[in-house]
């Protein structure tokens, strides 16, 4: 639906171009199309003159399924070819919706019917496609297929975790109530960074609760394959999630015999291959991954081919020594770690980060907008997890037997011990960084949102209103969709607000609904009962953040007006009142 | 049933895809010259409000009446931009409408771009408010004014709670959203001294 076609972040112009390249067989850009004509984006970098992107394993999908578009766009539109893709995939879900209550033809006719008047309505307002859009589409589709594989893990862990209801529970909130379905078509790293989380834990999982020792290791075995694929696309982010794996998985491991860790050790470094592949054609060094590179400034790819040819060189000797024996920065890693714990110690920060962002004094003039929302303000419900505290304190009270052997653990309790581990290395990762500027959904910890649905489905609480109220619960949702929806748009056009005001305005009435979540999260845990209450929460937990991701996507954030489903640009310029769009940006 | 209904549905959107394609039908448009006949009616001629964002957003954004024009005649693609340039803030706001298709009265808003309180540091600024009609590679202006800018604090309802005015929301008078310094007589305060000329 909030398909939307145009630059959301200067560094998408990197990774356009970057596509561009390799679909002409080159890793290194040499006519950026995207973006400034010296090619100087984010996320670009200098080496030996030559200027590369980064997050290659996202770009080298793309570039397939760029190369696939580009000759469908010979014959066909591919704008209608996708949406048509998009009604289908409609059909589908309505068939299996219909299956799961026994009313296969009933869901299958109303599926059809309702995606083939969408399609068909498209048909009527659409104009061709520009093949200028076509590598944002291909990186686009990266990471929407990402998310649609987030979803389904999710479902599957969960279903196994627990049961089926709760899992199609968990998929919906994972996309309709977090911020992972608000990036899901922003082609950046995110959505690719919390797909090969939620595969390794579930292949962790997958690997604990096996049956025989052979299945338990062929999936310990692909829990180290995730963290060499997201090296790939983001190195500091692959680190975190090996260490992770590792602290939980060696200690709750059935066995850690030669064969076992050879088994893995193998896997693992198969998996680092791409990862190595491309580091040395970049660099020359394996291990050298392209954010520890020198950024690129601009002043290669720049019109006059005597004066880049000048510069070139330059570049060459000055680079040579440096990347010759290019240690990693251990040191800045460490002090990075360690500052951002001490940031942890900070009230104010904690406060703008997790509670309420609003305006941030701090940042510089020019990247100063309220476009950000706090953690807790883009997952309304998180606020449940204020109940862990009730849990926690009431699990040390009741237990007597201090032992400590993970060996025992069951898979439960080791992907439990695995998300606090990788929480703990995220927030060392970028806490320091925070608050900054274009966060929108605190992106920077993105992954958060993912492990928070796990602590959702954890709580007891939770699972009880899933299990015991689900017609409530999706009544709830519904209806919060249904008025929050035209009150929110309402209120925009009313007060006139502009962008950061409607931000700021959601931020505010998501924090209330939030410590509405977390009052009644706290009261069940202590007391046990208050299900219907629960039901209604969560919908409204829930239903808040699908209006925030409708609106954000249709409303506050198109840069260009331009959509990839055609119906979505209509919507769009029928709320165009909004005050936000239609006019273009003040460059 | 159901795998006939996927097959003729997926035939419909490869047939739909080629028709709407680079052989398909619509692809013909020729490139004619842009003109327009376009009037102006009303563009902003008095004080024009900086006004601060609510729900603590923080900057500010220009408070502008919108621009009023009629357009008649047209013929190939001739926009209509509206700016308001404010040199001293930083602030440039543009917002561009095609005129392709349209006629008669059209009500150009303006831009909603947002300037740092940092940038606002004076208690007037001088701005200059333009109509621009571009046709083919020319750009010519409807009007250009010259028009004050005058930055105004609005407050939201959590500073009211803060500032301890309990009468949000029943009375409206002191915090509805746009109270403002100088109409109750305290002028806008500088948040700090101004270093540009």
């Amino acid at each position: 639906m909030t398909w939307r076609l145009g630059f959301a972040s200067n560094d998408q112009y990197t990774f356009a171009n970057t596509v561009l390249a390799v679909a002409d067989g080159q890793l290194h850009i040499t006519d950026p199309v995207y973006g400034p004509s010296s090619g100087a984006t984010p996320g670009s970098y200098l080496v030996d003159g030559r200027v590369y992107g980064r997050n290659y394993g996202i770009v080298l999908l793309s570039t397939v399924w760029y190369v696939c578009l580009r000759t469908v766009s010979v014959v066909a539109d591919v704008r209608v070819l996708l949406t048509g893709l998009w009604s289908l995939a409609l059909v589908v879900v309505a068939t299996r919706f219909g299956e799961r209550f026994d009313r296969r033809r009933a869901g299958s006719l109303g599926g059809a019917a309702v995606a083939g008047s969408l399609f068909a309505l498209s048909l009527l307002v659409v104009d061709p496609l520009s093949s200028w859009w076509l590598p944002q589409i291909a990186l686009q589709l990266t990471t929407a297929l990402a998310t649609a594989a987030v979803a389904v893990v999710c479902y599957r862990l969960v279903t196994r975790l627990s049961n089926r209801r709760l899992g199609v529970a968990t998929a919906v909130a994972t996309v309709a109530a977090t911020p992972i379905g608000f990036w899901a078509t922003l082609p950046k790293r995110h959505s690719v960074t919390v797909m090969l989380v939620v595969c390794a834990m579930y292949t962790l999982f997958r690997s604990r609760d096996a049956r025989t020792d052979g299945t338990a290791l062929q999936f310990r075995a692909l829990t180290y394959v995730w963290p060499a694929l997201l090296a790939w696309v983001h190195a500091p982010h692959g680190f975190i999630l090996l260490v992770a794996v590792g602290v939980v998985d060696l200690p709750t491991a059935r066995t850690n015999g030669a064969r076992e860790l050879l088994t893995v050790g193998v896997a693992f470094g198969v998996a680092l291959l791409p990862f190595f592949l491309t580091n040395t054609l970049i660099s020359g060094n394996p291990v050298a991954p392209p954010r520890f590179l020198p950024d690129y400034s601009g002043d290669v790819l720049t019109a006059d081919a005597e004066l880049s040819s000048a510069v070139t060189d330059g570049g060459e000797s000055g680079g040579g020594g440096l990347l010759g024996g290019l240690p990693l920065p251990v040191g800045g890693i460490v002090s990075r770690f360690v500052g951002s714990y001490l940031a942890l110690l900070e009230p104010a920060r904690l406060f703008r980060v997790f509670v309420h962002t609003g305006y941030v004094s701090s940042l510089r003039p020019a990247q100063d907008a309220a476009i950000n929302l706090s953690v807790l303000a883009s997952m309304p419900l998180l606020g449940a997890l204020l109940a862990y505290p009730v849990l926690a304190a009431r699990w040390l009270t009741a237990r007597s037997d201090w032992t400590f052997s993970p060996r025992t653990w069951s898979p439960t309790r080791a992907m439990d011990a695995f998300t606090v581990v990788y929480v703990f290395l995220l927030l060392g990762l970028y806490f320091r960084s925070l608050p900054l500027h274009h966060m929108l959904t605190v992106r920077y910890l993105h992954p958060l949102y993912l492990l928070g649905v796990y602590w959702l489905v954890r709580l007891p609480a939770v699972r009880r209103v899933v299990a015991m109220e689900p017609r409530s619960l999706a009544l709830s949702y519904g209806g919060t969709v249904l008025v929050a929806l035209p009150a929110y748009l309402g209120a925009i056009a009313v007060g006139g607000l502009v962008l950061d005001e409607s931000i700021q305005l959601y931020a505010l009435a998501a924090l209330g609904v939030a410590v509405g979540v977390g009052g009644w999260a706290v009261a069940a845990e202590l007391r046990g009962r208050y299900t219907q209450a629960g039901a209604v929460a969560l919908g409204v937990g829930a239903g808040a953040m699908t209006v925030y991701l409708l609106v954000a996507g249709l409303s506050l954030f198109p840069t260009t007006g331009e959509f990839l489903l055609p119906a979505s640009r209509v919507v769009s310029e029928q709320i165009q009142y909004a005050r936000l769009i239609g006019s273009s940006p003040p460059y | 049933m159901t795998r006939v209904g996927l097959l003729a549905f997926s035939v419909v959107v490869v047939v739909g895809a080629i028709a709407v394609g680079p052989f398909g039908v619509g692809t013909a448009e020729t490139d004619t010259g842009d003109s327009a006949d376009v009037t102006l009616e009303s563009a902003p001629t008095d004080t024009l409000v900086l006004e601060r964002g609510r729900f603590g957003s923080g900057r500010y954004h220009i408070d502008a009446p919108p621009a009023v024009v009629t357009v008649g005649d047209v013929t190939g693609t001739p926009t209509l931009r509206y700016t308001i340039d404010i040199p001293e803030a930083w602030l440039t706001l543009t917002s561009r409408y095609d005129l392709a298709g349209r006629s008669g009265r059209l009500r150009m808003g303006a831009s909603p771009a947002t300037v740092s309180p940092e940038r606002v540091d004076q208690g007037q600024y001088d701005a200059v408010v333009a109509v621009w009609l571009r046709t083919g590679v020319r750009e010519r202006s409807l009007a250009q004014r010259r028009v004050t800018v005058e930055p105004r604090q609005s407050v939201s309802p959590p500073d009211c709670w803060r500032a301890g005015r309990s009468s949000w929301p029943t009375s409206a008078v002191p915090c509805s959203g746009r109270c403002s310094g100088t109409d109750s007589g305290q002028r806008w305060r500088l948040p700090r001294s101004s270093g540009s000329a």
